[in-house]
C-alpha cells in the first residue's frame, strides 16, 4: 500500500473510513428513534416529517453543501451558536463533516430504519407482552432481531453513501490534509493535476476496500440468517 | 406562322419572367440559407475569464454582427472535454499547461496559441482593513513581502482569525501565484503546520470562502472583485499583490483543429489581439494586457 499509493493519499483514504464508520455509528443510534416513532405513529405530520427526511435526497451536493457553508459559517446560525457556546465555526472542520454528511445520509439511515420497525411489528410483539417481556426486553429481543436486515441495509447504505461523497465534503471542507482531506477529494485534486495515475490508485483502492468491506457484511448477514433464529 | 410566333414571343416572355422569378427566389432562399448556416463562434472559457468574455462578445457581436456563444467552466474539465472532442472553436484557458497540452497533441490549429490576459492576484477581506496603499508597479521585493506579512499580522491579531482561503497551489494558477507570495513573504510554513490555510478547488471557490466569512482572508483574481467594487473597497479591503512577487499568470487561449469556422474564429482572436475596444475591457475587468508576445502572429 504505501508504494501503492502516497502518503497524503493514504492518509485521505483513512479520513474517508473514519469519516464513513462515524457517521453510520451515529446517524443509526440518532436516528433509530426517529425511525421508531415514524414506524408506529398515527400522527398525522407523519407525511411532513417523512418528507422532510427525504429532502438531502432532492438537493444536489454541491448546492446542499453551500447552504452548509453558509448555516455553519461564522455569519450563519450554526456558526454563530457555535461561537456563543465558546467553540468555532465547524467548516473546515471534521466535526463539520460529520455533520454535513448525517444531513446528506439521513435518509439511507431513516428509511430502511423505518421499514423494518414496521415490519418487525404487530404480532410478535403481541405475542411477546402476552408472554410478560417488558418493552426493553421486547426491542432488545423481538424487534432488533426481526429489523436486523434493515438496520444493516441501512448501515450499508450509510457508509457506501459517506465514502462518496464528494459535492457536499467539496464545498464546506477547504482540502486540509488530515482533517478534511477526504479520499473523493484527494481523488478529484488528482485528476485536476491532470495526474491521472495517481487518481486511478487511489480510485481502485477505495472501491476495493470498500466492496471488500460491503461483501463481508452481505455474508455474515447471510451466515447469520442461515444460523439465526429468524422465523 | 405569324400567330405561332406571337404566341410563343409571348410564351418567351412568360418563360424568361417565371424564369427570373425562380433565379430570384433560388437566391434568395440560398441566401437566408448561407446566413442560417452562419453559426455562432463557440467559445470554452475558463470560469476567470467568463464575465469580461461575455463583454468582449457583445461589443464584438455590435461591431462585426457575429454571435459568440460562451461555454463556461474550469480548464481542466474543458480541457479533458476537447481532448474528448467537445465541439468548440475557441479555447480560453486560465493557463498556459493546457493549451501547450492541446497544441502538443496536435489539436490546434497551428500558430494560434496566444496570451490574451495576465491575472491580478489580490489578498482580500470583505471586513477588514488591510490598510493598503497600493504598491508602485515596480516596488522592489523587500518592502512588497512586508506588505503582506503586514497585511497578515494585522489580520491575525484580531481575535477571529482563523483561515486564508486560496485556489490549490498544485493545478490552479492563481493558487500557485498565492504560494509563491507566502513563500516569499515567509509565511507559508507557519500558515500551513497552523492548518490556518484553506484549499479551494478553484479561485472562484476561494471567493466563495471569503466572501461567506469562512475564510477572514482570500488570495483571489482582481477580475473576480472589480465588478462590485467601490472605491473604498479597493482602498481598504484589497491589497494587490506586486507583480514581483509571483511568476504572472498568463491565460492563453487557442483556435482549435476542428473548428469548421477557423477563419471565424481567427478574425475574432486578431480583433480581441488587435482592438483598442477590447483591451480596454480587459483591462478595466481586472486584467493586464499582456505586451505583444511571439505567438502572437496572425495565421493567415
Amino acid at each position: 500500500m504505501i508504494s501503492w499509493l502516497s502518503s497524503s493519499d493514504a492518509g485521505a483514504l483513512l479520513l474517508s473510513l473514519k469519516l464513513a464508520s462515524i457517521n453510520t455509528l451515529l446517524l443509526l443510534l440518532l436516528t433509530a428513534p426517529l425511525a421508531w416513532w415514524l414506524a408506529r405513529t398515527r400522527c398525522r405530520l407523519r407525511p411532513v416529517i417523512e418528507a422532510v427526511v427525504a429532502l438531502p435526497l432532492i438537493l444536489p451536493p454541491t448546492v446542499l453543501g453551500f447552504y452548509l457553508l453558509l448555516f455553519l459559517g461564522p455569519n450563519g446560525w450554526g456558526g454563530q451558536l457555535m461561537q456563543l457556546l465558546g467553540g468555532h465555526p465547524l467548516t473546515f472542520s471534521f466535526a463539520g463533516l460529520v455533520i454535513a454528511s448525517m444531513i446528506y445520509s439521513l435518509p439511507f439511515a431513516v428509511q430502511p430504519l423505518q421499514n423494518a420497525f414496521q415490519s418487525a411489528g404487530g404480532r410478535h410483539l403481541e405475542v411477546a407482552a402476552t408472554l410478560r417481556a417488558g418493552p426493553v426486553d421486547r426491542f432488545f429481543s423481538v424487534t432488533l432481531p426481526l429489523a436486523r436486515r434493515g438496520i444493516i441495509t441501512g448501515a450499508v447504505l450509510v457508509f457506501a453513501h459517506t465514502l462518496g461523497e464528494f459535492g457536499v465534503i467539496l464545498m464546506i471542507g477547504g482540502n486540509i490534509p488530515d482533517v478534511t482531506q477526504v479520499a473523493s477529494i484527494a481523488i478529484y485534486d488528482h485528476v485536476e493535476a491532470l495526474d491521472y495515475s495517481a487518481a486511478h490508485s487511489l480510485s481502485i483502492t477505495l472501491v476495493a476496500i470498500a466492496f471488500t468491506l460491503l461483501l463481508g457484511v452481505y455474508t455474515l448477514n447471510r451466515r447469520f440468517r442461515l444460523l439465526g433464529s429468524n422465523p | 406562322m405569324q400567330p405561332v410566333t406571337k404566341r410563343s414571343a409571348t410564351g418567351n416572355w412568360l418563360t424568361t419572367t417565371l424564369g427570373k422569378l425562380l433565379i430570384i427566389l433560388l437566391s434568395t432562399s440560398a441566401l437566408t440559407a448561407v446566413a442560417l448556416e452562419q453559426k455562432p463562434l463557440r467559445v470554452a472559457t475558463a470560469a476567470n475569464f467568463t464575465a469580461t468574455l461575455r463583454v468582449l462578445a457583445q461589443h464584438y457581436q455590435n461591431e462585426t454582427g457575429i454571435t459568440v456563444e460562451l461555454s463556461s467552466g474550469s480548464s481542466g474539465k474543458l480541457y479533458a472535454q476537447i481532448v474528448q472532442g467537445a465541439p468548440y472553436d475557441v479555447f480560453f484557458s486560465a493557463d498556459v499547461e493546457r493549451p501547450q497540452g492541446l497544441e502538443a497533441a496536435g489539436l490546434t490549429l497551428k500558430d494560434s496559441r496566444f496570451t490574451y490576459a495576465l491575472g491580478r492576484l489580490v489578498l482580500w477581506s470583505p471586513d477588514k482593513n488591510l490598510n493598503n496603499k497600493p504598491p508602485a508597479l515596480n516596488e522592489n521585493i523587500n518592502n512588497a513581502t512586508s506588505l503582506v506579512s503586514a497585511a497578515l499580522n494585522k489580520s491575525r491579531s484580531t481575535e477571529n482569525f482563523r483561515f486564508i482561503a486560496l485556489a490549490n497551489p498544485r493545478h490552479a494558477p492563481y493558487g500557485k501565484a498565492a504560494r509563491e507570495v507566502l513563500q516569499a513573504s515567509g509565511d507559508w510554513q507557519t500558515l500551513q503546520k497552523n492548518q490556518h490555510l484553506v484549499i479551494a478547488s478553484n479561485v472562484a471557490q476561494a471567493r466563495q470562502f471569503t466572501a461567506t466569512g469562512n475564510a477572514q482572508l482570500g488570495f483571489v483574481a482582481l477580475s473576480q472583485i472589480m465588478p462590485n467594487a467601490s472605491e473604498v473597497s479597493l482602498e481598504k479591503h484589497i491589497l494587490i499583490i506586486p507583480d514581483s512577487l509571483y511568476t504572472p499568470i498568463e491565460q492563453q487561449a487557442v483556435i482549435l483543429k476542428r473548428s469548421t469556422q477557423q477563419n471565424n474564429a481567427l478574425a475574432f482572436i486578431n480583433w480581441i489581439k488587435n482592438s483598442a475596444n477590447a483591451r480596454d475591457i480587459i483591462e478595466t475587468t481586472g486584467y493586464k494586457i499582456p505586451s505583444l508576445s511571439p505567438q502572437a502572429k496572425p495565421h493567415s
